[in-house]
This record gives structure tokens, sequence and C-alpha cells, in this order.
């Protein structure tokens, strides 16, 4: 499957190979084009663990890879006021650095969901020079890669109080120098696009139609334009990369999108949920239009990931569907995972890897028929999404950041 | 005496680390009061990060109340002097900045992180004598419910939950404490500690599509005559007693009668007597749509077609409370999003909570409720 060459070029500023410096990886799907993972592990012998680290607070934002730093964030203290961006070492665990910094004040306590995540549920981005971390108190900060502070903004003092009933989950997007910041809640949703360097707003988009969604937004050329495409109540939008310009709006998603839809070639693959359909949609054109939609196959916390010609997704109690992907029709339905499934699956080497948040990743072959390969404890819960880097697997568990790893 | 020349000696300590150079004072300036050019503020905080252990109690001192983007430039350089100098903290000045009610409460929590990472324990032992500080309360309140737990005995956890309970003003924290001691055969008055309204009216639901009923007005608004009548879906509506969940403290109307299947507004209403003329924030929780009133005033809205779910003290505002009786007045409004939440069979909810707190302590502020009112 040929990747598109704007999404690379533009997501991602030109990092090593191995690197994995956003939510979703490298090309912001969930797919590495690495081998070489481990595919079995066990967190309580130790197989295949090279080595995990206490965290020192909490989150469900994944790690992010770059160079030989592992980025991530947490948030912890009373109410957690206290927003944190950690470091560390690739090789070995060890922390390098941490950036400490005191939270705005949030909207609603958050000891009532559990389990407890705090304010860190949004991916770092990172780049050669600087990291971008957003918290769900609205703030959004760049420190450079020794952990000092470039510029910061508070959100939620400029654009006021960020009213989501279950906190903000978008990550950061960087497009070449420029960082996207989807911020979709009760009471005035927007997207907003700064300066990298100096985080300074180059435009800002009211969505007045979107409420509370956590989907991430997506790089892609539509009809011949640079856009970023969001997914929020009810609707898939894209928007004029460089002025924020709404350009076009199609319906068919549910009232709650989490998912971070898909970019491959001229198409976007967009789920939602809970109980919604997978849309494929035609981007050639200046006016999107619906390819196919699926029967209501309900990913809802988890994105869905694509690899060759399938479609591979999981509702959030663990029943994995895969769909063509030309068509939408569906090839298998099986149980992967038990309990809830809260991380999105990512893939490499022919495999997909479902983890649900007691921890267990279910790894199957990215086939058209249903062939589990391994089931890998790792004892201990897991909401955020895995990041392949190296040939390494990093988890963000609950308490510990975790390194597997066959060498 | 001898304390007090102690403490004269320590504030001079600390006014005299507090006190930078020139040059210092205003890049710490520049850090407090960031300006539009992000690499000049970093000039100044690599400056700062220089000048090493001198910095950090001026960086303390400097930080304001209302720009958290000037508190994380602070608060990192702060943290990177610390770190790098752990030999040099002033830690007696720091302490006794962390013990300063008066002082930005970021800033003290940032001066105790830096004192607990040094010396570890630092933290519980500070905790332990700030029961009542209005910023550290809660942590100590919390602190306080993890050591009841590890009591074994139950009259010493009943007793330490009953002091602490006494002491707690976030409403979460008290709204635990409450259950744990009712489950040890206490009897909490969750209303006055929270401030809580307990005797409402209700009225409604309202004949109005969710739609209609953010826009719409009815009589409740324009008077508050409690034996009118007025035409509703299944019948009458009339001015009932309703009173709000001892357990909780709040007012379920759906447990009162009004269905929101019947129409999607409803009002409730109460009064409360206040011995003295007093400034109050009003906080209010409800599930959707709120707007509160009091008296005659309308003081916070929540208006939107999207639904909302309740969230605890969610919506505030400053209110002048005379001496005397004052009126408050709830429209509660429903949105079209609730009809397809929530799972199946559930009974419906229709949730509200309305409390007064003092807005500098956040403890309850006192009234009573008139019988027959």
């Amino acid at each position: 499957m040929r990747r598109p060459s704007f999404a690379c070029a533009l997501a991602v500023p030109l990092l090593c190979a191995a690197d994995w410096p956003q939510w979703r990886g490298p090309t912001a799907d969930g797919v590495s084009t690495e081998t070489g993972f481990p595919t079995e592990w066990d967190g309580k012998t130790g197989k295949h663990v090279r080595w995990k680290v206490k965290l020192p607070g909490a989150g469900n934002s994944s790690p992010a890879i770059a160079g030989d730093d592992v980025i991530l964030t947490a948030s912890s203290g009373r109410a957690h006021g206290d927003l944190h961006v950690l470091c560390y070492d690739r090789g070995t665990g060890k922390e390098k650095w941490r950036t400490d910094l005191t939270a705005t004040a949030a909207d609603a306590p958050f000891s009532m969901f559990p389990p407890e995540r705090g304010h860190a549920a949004s991916t770092a981005a990172v780049t050669g020079r600087a990291a971008v971390a957003l918290f769900g108190t609205g703030d959004l900060v760049c420190v450079d890669r020794g952990g000092k502070p470039l510029w910061a903004r508070a959100l939620a003092k400029e654009y006021g109080v960020i009213r989501n009933d279950y906190g903000i989950a978008a990550s950061p997007v960087i497009a070449g120098d420029t960082v996207l910041v989807q911020m979709d809640h009760l009471e005035g949703s927007y997207l907003l696009a700064v300066d990298l360097k100096t985080g300074r707003n180059r435009w800002k988009t009211a969505r007045t139609f979107a409420y509370d969604n956590w989907a991430t937004p997506v790089l892609a050329q539509v009809g011949g334009e640079r856009q970023a495409i969001c997914l929020g109540t009810k609707y898939a939008t894209g928007y004029d990369l460089a002025t924020g310009a709404e350009r076009w709006r199609v319906e068919g998603l549910e009232r709650l999108c989490s998912c971070t839809p898909i970019v491959r070639g001229s198409t976007l693959y967009a789920v939602s949920g809970p109980a919604g359909a997978a849309l494929a949609i035609d981007l050639s054109a200046a006016e999107p239009k619906v390819l196919w939609r699926s029967k209501k196959v309900g990913p809802f916390v988890p994105s869905a990931i694509v690899v060759g010609g399938l479609h591979f997704m999981t509702d959030d109690q663990g029943t994995g569907t895969c769909l063509d992907l030309k068509t939408g029709a569906e090839k298998w339905r099986e149980r992967v995972g038990s309990g809830r499934m809260r991380p999105s699956p990512v893939a490499a080497g022919g495999l997909v890897y479902f983890t649900a948040l007691d921890g267990t990743t279910t790894v199957v072959k990215a086939t058209d028929e249903f062939e589990p390969v391994a089931k890998n404890p790792l004892g201990e819960d897991v909401a955020a999404s895995l990041a392949l880097s190296g040939g390494h697997i990093f988890v963000r568990g609950d308490k510990h950041l975790w390194c597997l790893g066959n060498k | 005496m001898v304390r007090t020349c102690c403490a004269a000696a320590l504030v001079w300590a600390a006014a005299a680390l507090a006190a930078p150079p020139a040059d210092r004072a205003a890049d710490i300036a520049a850090l407090a009061k960031p300006g539009p050019d992000p690499a000049a503020t970093r000039a100044a905080w690599d400056r700062v990060t220089a000048a090493g252990a001198p910095a950090l109690l001026p960086l303390l001192a400097a930080w304001p109340d209302e720009d958290p983007v000037a508190g994380h430039w602070l608060r990192t350089a702060f943290d990177h002097i610390a770190k790098a100098h752990p030999e040099k903290l002033p830690e007696k000045e720091l302490l006794a900045f962390a013990a300063n009610d008066k002082a930005n409460g970021k800033a003290r929590r940032a001066a105790l992180a830096a004192l607990e990472r040094a010396r570890p324990g630092t933290a519980a032992r500070f905790l332990a004598e700030r029961l009542n500080d209005t910023e550290f309360g809660p942590d100590a309140v919390a602190e306080r419910i993890a050591a009841a737990d590890a009591l074994a005995d139950p009259a010493a956890q009943a007793k330490l939950l009953r002091d602490t309970f006494a002491a707690a003003t976030d409403l979460e924290q008290s709204l635990l404490l409450a259950k744990r001691l009712a489950g040890t055969g206490d009897a909490p008055d969750l209303f006055a500690h929270l401030g809580a309204v307990r005797h409402w009216r209700a009225i409604g639901p309202f004949p109005v599509s969710p739609e209609d009923g953010l826009a719409k007005s009815f009589p409740p608004e324009t008077k508050l005559d409690f034996a009118a009548e007025y035409e509703g879906k299944a019948g009458k509506l009339k001015w009932a007693r309703a009173t709000a969940d001892p357990a909780d403290a709040k007012l379920d109307v759906a447990k009162h009668g009004i269905k929101p299947d019947d129409g999607a507004v409803c009002y409730t209403a109460a009064t409360i007597n206040l011995s003295a003329a007093t400034k109050a924030e009003v906080r209010a929780s409800a599930v959707d749509n709120v707007t509160v009133w009091v008296n005659g005033a309308k003081v916070l809205e929540r208006a939107s077609e999207y639904r909302s779910m309740f969230r605890p003290d969610r919506y505030r505002a400053a209110v002048d409370l005379p001496a005397g009786e004052s009126v408050v007045l709830v429209k509660l409004t429903k949105t079209k999003a609730e009809e397809v939440r929530g799972k199946p069979g559930a009974p419906v909810r229709w949730d509200a909570l309305v409390r007064f707190v003092s807005p500098a302590t956040g403890r309850a502020v006192p009234f009573t409720q008139p019988e027959g009112k």
C-alpha cells in the first residue's frame, strides 16, 4: 500500500526512520514499516521485558520516541494540578529530564472518572528540536529536547474554561512549522493552529457544531489543497491548513468521535461510536464523498487501523472486526480482548496488536482470515496505545513505562 | 520571645534572599509577565537559572495569581535551579514561604515540592499542620482519610473522620467523608457543611421542547407565586415541596414527579435566611442546563442545546447576600441529547445541587431555611 507522501512530509519533521514521534506514529496511523518487534512477552515473568520504570503520575497519553528519547506526559497531585513532560533514555529507561508545570484550574473534579487518568491524555508531538505537549487543562507547552521551555499557552485562560465531561484527549499535530490543536468541548469548540517556533496563533477556527470529541486531526491532500481533517459530533470536516477556513463537511459519524481517522492515498477511513458505522470518504475532489459505509461495527474509544487492503477495529468490549478496505464488507469478527478496550491497535510485520485495558495484548495476523498469534499479559492496566520503534515496543501502563523487545 | 525573634530573623532573611540585583529582578519580572517574544522570555529564563539558588525565593515571590503562562516560566525556572542545586536550597525560608497562606498558592506548592524532593517526608509533616489551610487543606484532608483507612480501632477511625469532615471544604471529599461517617453510625449534616440548599419548592415540567425551553421564559421568572397553577402536559402544574437528598445534597426533581418526558423545563425555588450580609459564591451543578437567580437577579446561566453531565460545583458566580431573607430561583432545562443517553431501563435523573460558600475560604455560608417558605 502506497503511503500518502504529503502526510509524511507535513506530519513529522525529519527525524530518523525508527522514530515514533507523535500520536499513532510517524504516519499517524499506528503502522510501523519496521520489523523485528516481539510477538510474545509476559510482564509478570519478565519475558522480553527490557526495562520498566515507575511513572510519577497518571495519564493515558502514549510514548513518543525520537532518537534516544522516550517522551510522554503525566499529571499528579491534588486535583492533578501538577503536569509533567517526561523524558527517558530509550536504551535504559533512565529519566533524562522532567519538566513540571502547574496546571490551569480545571473545570470539574476528575476523581469521578475511574480509572483515574488525570489531565494527560494527549500524546506529545516531538521534532528534532522540540516537544509539544497538550494537557486537558488547556495548557499547551513547547520545550526543547532538554526539557527547557520554549513557549507556553494557557488556552483555558485565553478562550474560556474547557468543559468536556471526560477531559481532552486529542493530541497536538505538527504540520511543518505549525502545531494543530483540536479542542472540542461542550461550550466553544475550536481548531487552533499556532506557530511551532513561537506559539503564536496562525489561525483559530470555531467548530460551533462540535461538542465533546477526542479524535486527533489528520493531514491530507484534498482536491489539491493541503488540509487538516477533524472528526467530531457526526461530521468529518476539512480545513484549509493555510487559513483554517472550513472547506467541507461530510455527515455520517456518531455523536461522540474518539477515533483518529486514517488517510490512505486519496481516501479517509473514519470510525466513531458507540456502535457506529465505518466510513470510507473519497478525498480526491474538493467536495469529498462517501465511498462506502459499513454496517455498525462499533469502535468507540480505540481508533481503527489499516494494513494492506484490510481495515481492522475493535469495539470497547473486545470484539474485533476486519473489513475489506475497498468495499467495507466484513471479513471476520472475533474476540481480540476481554474486558474494556481503550488503547488503539498498532501494526508491524504483518501483525496487528490489540491491547485491552487489563494490559493483555492479543497479536493477530493482518489477514482476511482470523489467525491469532499470541496473547501477552503485562500484569498492569494499559489505557495508552503502544509505540513501536527500533524493534522495541514501548507501553505506558497505569504505573510504569515498559520497553519490550526480543533483544 | 525567642520564637518571635527567630520568626523575625527568618522573615528578615527571607526578605534579604528575596531581594535580587536589579538585572535579575528585571529578568524575573519578564518571566512573571511574559512578553510577545518567547525567545526574549527564554533568554531571561536562561539568565535567571544561571544565577542559581539566590533566585529561588524571588521567583516564588513573583508568581502572579491569574497568569498560568507566567506560572509555567517561573515554575520551570524555580525547579531547574532547585534540582541543579539541592544542597543550596534555603530550606527554612522555603518552608516559611510554603506556610505563608497569603502567598500565591501555586508558588507555595512549588516550594513544598522542592523541599519534598530534597528531604522526603517533609510534605507529610507539613500537611499534618495544614488542615485549615486554604491551599493545602484538601491535601491534608486526603492524608487524613488515608490515615483513617489505616486505623484498626473503629472509634479512633470515626473520631479522625469526624474531625476531618469538619475541616473539609472540597465537595467530593466532603461527600466521601459523610458517606464514611454514615457507615460508622454518625449522621453528618451535609447541607450545613456544604452550604447547600435543602428545602425547595418545585414545579414542572412545563410542556415545551428542549429547543424551545432554552429560549422561552415562564411565569416563575417574572413572579414567584406559589399558589399559581399552570397548564402541563398531564394536567395542572402546581408548586410542591421538594427536599434534597441528605446523602448527597442533590435535588432530583424526577423523584418528585417532574418527568422530562412531559416537558423540558422545570423550576425550583428556595428561601434562605442569613444573620448578616455576606459576599458569597454560588456554586451550581445540574444535569444539562441551569440558570440561577438570587433575589431576582440572574447570576449564572448555562444554556446549550448540547447535553452536560452532572459535575460538582461546575458553575460558579459571585453574589452579595443581604442580611435576612434571600430567594433563590433555579431553572432546569433538559436537552434533546438526554433522550438517548444512559443505560436502558435506568431511572431518569434530573439532578441539581446549589450551595453558597465563602469565596475566600470555600467554607459554607451559614444560613437557615424558614419554616413554611
